[in-house]
């Protein structure tokens, strides 16, 4: 397993300790509010405190102030960031009594309470969804750091989704792909915190060995080859490929 | 031209003369696409785009820069089709030329992709968004215009690196060539203190320091010993 070094005890702030919404009726721009749930008398009373959002390379961030006194600034617009997407929060509680801003604790992957219903499948690894914007791509996987993997499949193509569900020949083509794409990014973007990141982690080594400790990219991508090997193998994928193509051509 | 957004259709005709490139085909830039009412749409924006010619993406970036400036862009920040028709636009110079044939990379070069680490390999939207943010700090990044080089590959990986302000302005101390438009010898490699290591340093830290905050002089007290070599330079 991959290890952490956490030489200065940070702390995770959990989902249930931050309530993030935003504010109805405020315009095109959002505006998000913040609910701290935290125990504030964990903290060193002079730590600061920062919300911020973020959607892909954009990001805003916002001073709430010291820990002991909470400030929410008074413009959260969220005006500098990329509304294409769902937008992700994160807290950062630092130490800035020193020369360089020390993390003491920091909780990411936060959304907004009205952006959860986008997200109807939370308890499923991978989310499916059908979208209008694929041109000639047939399938397309999104994956946001805290979230969850969505495949978007071209809406153009008939009962896609139903398609995905059933039909070896689909689940055949797209799957190892995916997979592949989902466990390159969560390499790649090495975040310890994200929840999603370690599910599809331990979900992939139940396929193989144990993943692999050192950051070297061969034996990382030797490590997925693997995983997506013993996946397809699992599930007969080529077996069931086959089977199906003979049916359709009986 | 007048500035429009490619529509749907327009980014598929987009799409697949692309791929009839990489095929191998010799075709023309289907630069009707631009503003054929049924490949592109007006926008709120009223803008006249210039068919300069740019030395390298940074003066792209720059122009583009100072042509939205102070208009509102915020809604068209993600926007496929608004990114995607100046990279048709200008696409006879962001393509790269083999052996005197167009030889374009994969479509997120040109079409702007809504996939993880893809979205930064867009010539023209990452361009305008550093040098917006970065202004001339960001050059050593941008020298180039058909590809984009071993820096920019790297230091966009990170969607977080590009919004920390000391991580950019350290990395253009760093690896700016001094007095020129490109980058310091040795800063395209991946040995000790490419920005290869910097970015996976910069992974490390980020563990322990609010790098968000952090000045250029801040981390830089920090660096490891091997960043030496591109600090004396300076």
């Amino acid at each position: 397993m991959q290890q952490t070094l956490n030489y200065t005890n940070r702390t995770k702030i959990e989902k249930q300790e931050v309530l993030f919404s935003f504010t109805e009726d405020c315009g095109d721009i959002p505006e998000f509010n913040v609910l701290f749930k935290f125990d504030t008398e964990a903290y060193p009373p002079e730590a600061s405190l920062y919300v911020e959002a973020h959607h892909k390379e954009t990001r805003q961030r916002f001073d709430y102030g010291k820990v002991s006194r909470i400030t929410p600034p008074k413009n959260r617009k969220l005006d500098e960031l990329d509304l294409s997407g769902s937008i992700q929060f994160s807290l950062l509680i630092v130490d800035e009594t020193g020369k360089d801003g020390l993390l003491i604790a920091s909780g990411t992957g936060f959304r907004a309470d009205s952006d959860h219903g986008e997200d109807n499948n939370k308890s499923s690894l991978l989310t499916v969804k059908s979208s209008p914007h694929l041109g000639q791509l047939p399938w397309r996987m999104e994956i946001e750091s805290g979230e969850g993997p969505k495949l978007f499949l071209s809406s153009s193509i008939p009962n896609a989704i139903e398609k995905m569900r059933i039909d070896p020949i689909f689940q055949s083509l797209i799957l190892p792909a995916a997979l592949k794409e989902i466990l390159i990014f969560y390499f790649w973007n090495d975040d310890k915190e994200d929840e999603r990141a370690q599910q599809w982690l331990a979900f992939a080594e139940t396929f193989a060995d144990t993943r692999p400790e050192s950051g070297d990219i061969t034996e990382i991508l030797e490590w997925i080859d693997m995983v997506i090997s013993e996946f397809a193998k699992r599930f007969n994928l080529s077996d069931r490929l086959v089977n199906e193509i003979r049916e359709e051509d009986q | 031209m007048k500035l429009r957004k490619l529509t749907s259709k327009g980014l598929s005709e987009f799409s697949l003369f692309l791929q009839n490139l990489r095929d191998g085909q010799d075709l023309q830039t289907p630069k009707y696409l631009l503003d054929s009412e049924e490949h592109s749409e007006l926008i709120e924006l009223d803008l006249e785009v210039s068919e300069a010619s740019f030395s390298s993406r940074y003066e792209m970036g720059k122009y583009l820069a100072e042509l939205l400036k102070e208009k509102n862009v915020h809604s068209y920040i993600g926007d496929t089709g608004f990114w995607s028709w100046f990279a048709l636009f200008w696409f006879d110079q962001l393509c790269r030329v083999k052996s005197g044939q167009k030889s374009p990379f994969q479509d997120a070069h040109y079409i702007l992709s809504h996939s993880f680490g893809l979205r930064q390999r867009h010539a023209v939207f990452t361009s305008w968004q550093l040098v917006d943010r970065y202004g001339d700090q960001c050059r050593f990044m941008l020298s180039k215009l058909s590809v984009r080089g071993e820096i920019a590959e790297q230091m966009m990986g990170s969607q977080y690196i590009l919004s920390a302000d000391g991580v950019v302005r350290l990395a253009s101390r760093l690896y700016t060539a001094p007095g020129k438009s490109g980058f310091k010898a040795g800063a395209g490699g991946s040995g000790a203190g490419s920005p290869r290591r910097y970015v996976a340093w910069l992974g490390q830290i980020k563990l322990t320091y609010d790098y968000f905050k952090m000045t250029p002089d801040d981390l830089e007290a920090l660096l490891p010993s091997e960043f030496s070599k591109f600090l004396k330079e300076s």
